[in-house]
């Protein structure tokens, strides 16, 4: 069993990675579809965007009393804005606003691709001489690509707000001390990382969501498992990419 | 207007899909603590789910805890506290890291597993035929998989638990120049056995709302193949919104009780 699921994994990791690779040469080396790359960038971001509001302003409000709880017992409980902008701006943030859009965007995009394919709609789309990577994946790709970093602005904002309204409301935080520690320990080096992240991330997800779409299998259980194994990979592959992206960074 | 349904239409729907939801969870809860049980199937939804969520989660935590050292590091240096690092590792992996990301990863791999399972049964109506032959499709097919769920949590909370340590054990070790037991002594200075079961009990309350709407969203599903993965999709989607919510009311239950909610 073990064998088996090595093999698999190995097999998942190879077929991304290839298929990566055509996505990201196709994108750099064809014309795009503007109008395509605007419509699937409109989608992504609006679509995930309720999702990831709501998950950050609870995430931020968790934070807030999670860390004042932690720093009371090494008695620094005033720090509590410092450790959420530490917190959110190098970590939270980008991989709170790539999971999510994993699991909304991207699994969308995985089981439209999948049900795309076992209806033959992508073979149809090769037989009419129409590249499916430049037509189907290259726009999903730069609409993350593109979308990733402005959700993650959004989960900053939106984080500390909450975590604003919880400090001062439950904590009898300081409002203008909290807001003065969160913005100074804000540096253009972190917020340019968190982008950079972002972006990463971005690309990541979609190449995989496209990549588990594209490989779904026919029968009712393909599109869902399709988009299971598409939500999964993408998570881990955020965790890794985010593990690389800080050693270099920091 | 079909299409533009005004917000009152909207929130009226919310609300009746919230109240189904409800009734099923009631039927679930009724359904898990009556006989006829179907143990055997108890188990293998168990160990399915265990044997799917386990790898991803630790591979996930695995990088987690290595990425929580390097800012821990970061941050102690900044504020001159470097032998705390081990103190808010431990405290932060038992209490907030461990039960929440594998409540995500549950979520993620689990919940969409079990709504696309559950959506292909009704799919090829096996349910339908379970019911022909006399046979609760809910109790057969439903009851084991939320109990699995269940089940599997603690187990699964308590891997991520020390997947998350033994990321940071590695990275700390390498990265600084701490040693084993200095990390290992930190850490137990100052954890306390209540996170641990608070961590539990956190992981055990997201999982009881991710199986219910995985089951739910699975369970009832109508169309075809493409609507399987949407039923998937949103059990997912919902099941997060919920998680994060819930951990902000169980945290601020659980720990926040210093805060001014005390003076109610």
């Amino acid at each position: 069993m073990i064998r088996s699921s090595a093999i698999n994994f190995l097999e998942l990791l190879g077929g991304i990675v290839s298929f990566g690779r055509r996505g990201i040469a196709t994108m750099l080396l064809t014309s795009p579809y503007p109008a395509e790359i605007l419509r699937q960038w409109y989608r992504i971001t609006i679509g995930s965007l309720p999702v990831v509001l709501l998950v950050a302003i609870f995430i931020g409000a968790n934070m807030v009393v999670q860390g004042s709880e932690v720093l009371k017992m090494l008695g620094a409980e005033s720090m509590v804005g410092m450790l959420v902008s530490f917190a959110l701006v190098r970590e939270m943030g980008p991989t709170l606003a790539g999971a999510m859009v994993a699991v909304k965007a991207g699994s969308e995009i995985a089981s439209e691709l999948a049900a795309m394919r076992i209806r033959n709609q992508i073979d149809a789309i090769e037989v009419m001489g129409v590249d499916p990577i430049r037509w189907l994946v290259v726009p999903r790709l730069i609409g993350s690509l593109l979308a990733m970093p402005i959700l993650t602005l959004v989960v900053l904002y939106a984080a500390v707000a909450s975590g604003w309204v919880v400090g001062v409301v439950q904590y009898d935080l300081n409002g203008a001390l909290f807001m003065s520690q969160v913005l100074g320990f804000i540096t253009p080096y972190d917020l340019g990382t968190a982008m950079l992240k972002a972006g990463a991330f971005g690309l990541t997800l979609a190449i995989i969501q496209c990549y588990c779409g594209f490989a779904a299998e026919h029968g009712p259980q393909g599109v869902g498992l399709a988009t299971n194994r598409a939500i999964v990979a993408s998570v881990a592959a955020i965790s890794w990419v985010n593990l690389v992206i800080s050693g270099l960074m920091y | 207007m079909p299409d533009h349904p005004s917000i009152i239409s909207r929130v009226q729907e919310r609300l009746e899909n919230l109240g189904r939801l409800m009734v099923f969870l009631g039927e679930l809860v009724r359904k898990s603590v009556t006989p006829p049980f179907y143990f055997p199937a108890w188990i293998d939804a168990t160990a399915v789910l265990v044997r799917r969520c386990m790898p991803p989660m630790i591979v996930v935590l695995l990088t987690m805890g290595a990425v929580m050292t390097i800012q821990t590091l970061n941050l102690g240096e900044m504020v001159r506290a470097d032998s705390l690092v081990g103190a808010m590792m431990g405290t932060f992996t038992f209490r907030e890291i461990g039960p929440v990301l594998a409540s995500v990863l549950i979520g993620a791999q689990g919940g969409s597993f079990v709504a696309t399972e559950l959506g292909a049964m009704r799919i090829k109506e096996e349910f339908d035929a379970l019911e022909l032959i006399a046979v609760d499709p809910v109790r057969y097919a439903v009851v084991p998989r939320f109990m699995g769920f269940l089940i599997a949590t603690p187990i699964l909370c308590m891997m991520a638990d020390v997947g998350g340590l033994l990321g940071a054990h590695i990275s700390i070790v390498a990265l600084s120049d701490m040693t084993s037991g200095t990390f290992w002594a930190s850490i137990f200075d100052y954890m306390q056995l209540r996170d641990i079961w608070n961590g539990f009990f956190k992981s055990l309350v997201f999982s009881t709302i991710i199986a219910l709407l995985a089951c739910y969203n699975g369970y009832h599903v109508s169309g075809g193949a493409a609507q399987v993965g949407q039923a998937a999709n949103r059990a997912v989607v919902t099941a997060m919104i919920c998680v994060m919510a819930a951990n902000y009311i169980v945290t601020t239950l659980l720990y926040g009780a210093g805060g001014s909610l005390q003076r109610f």
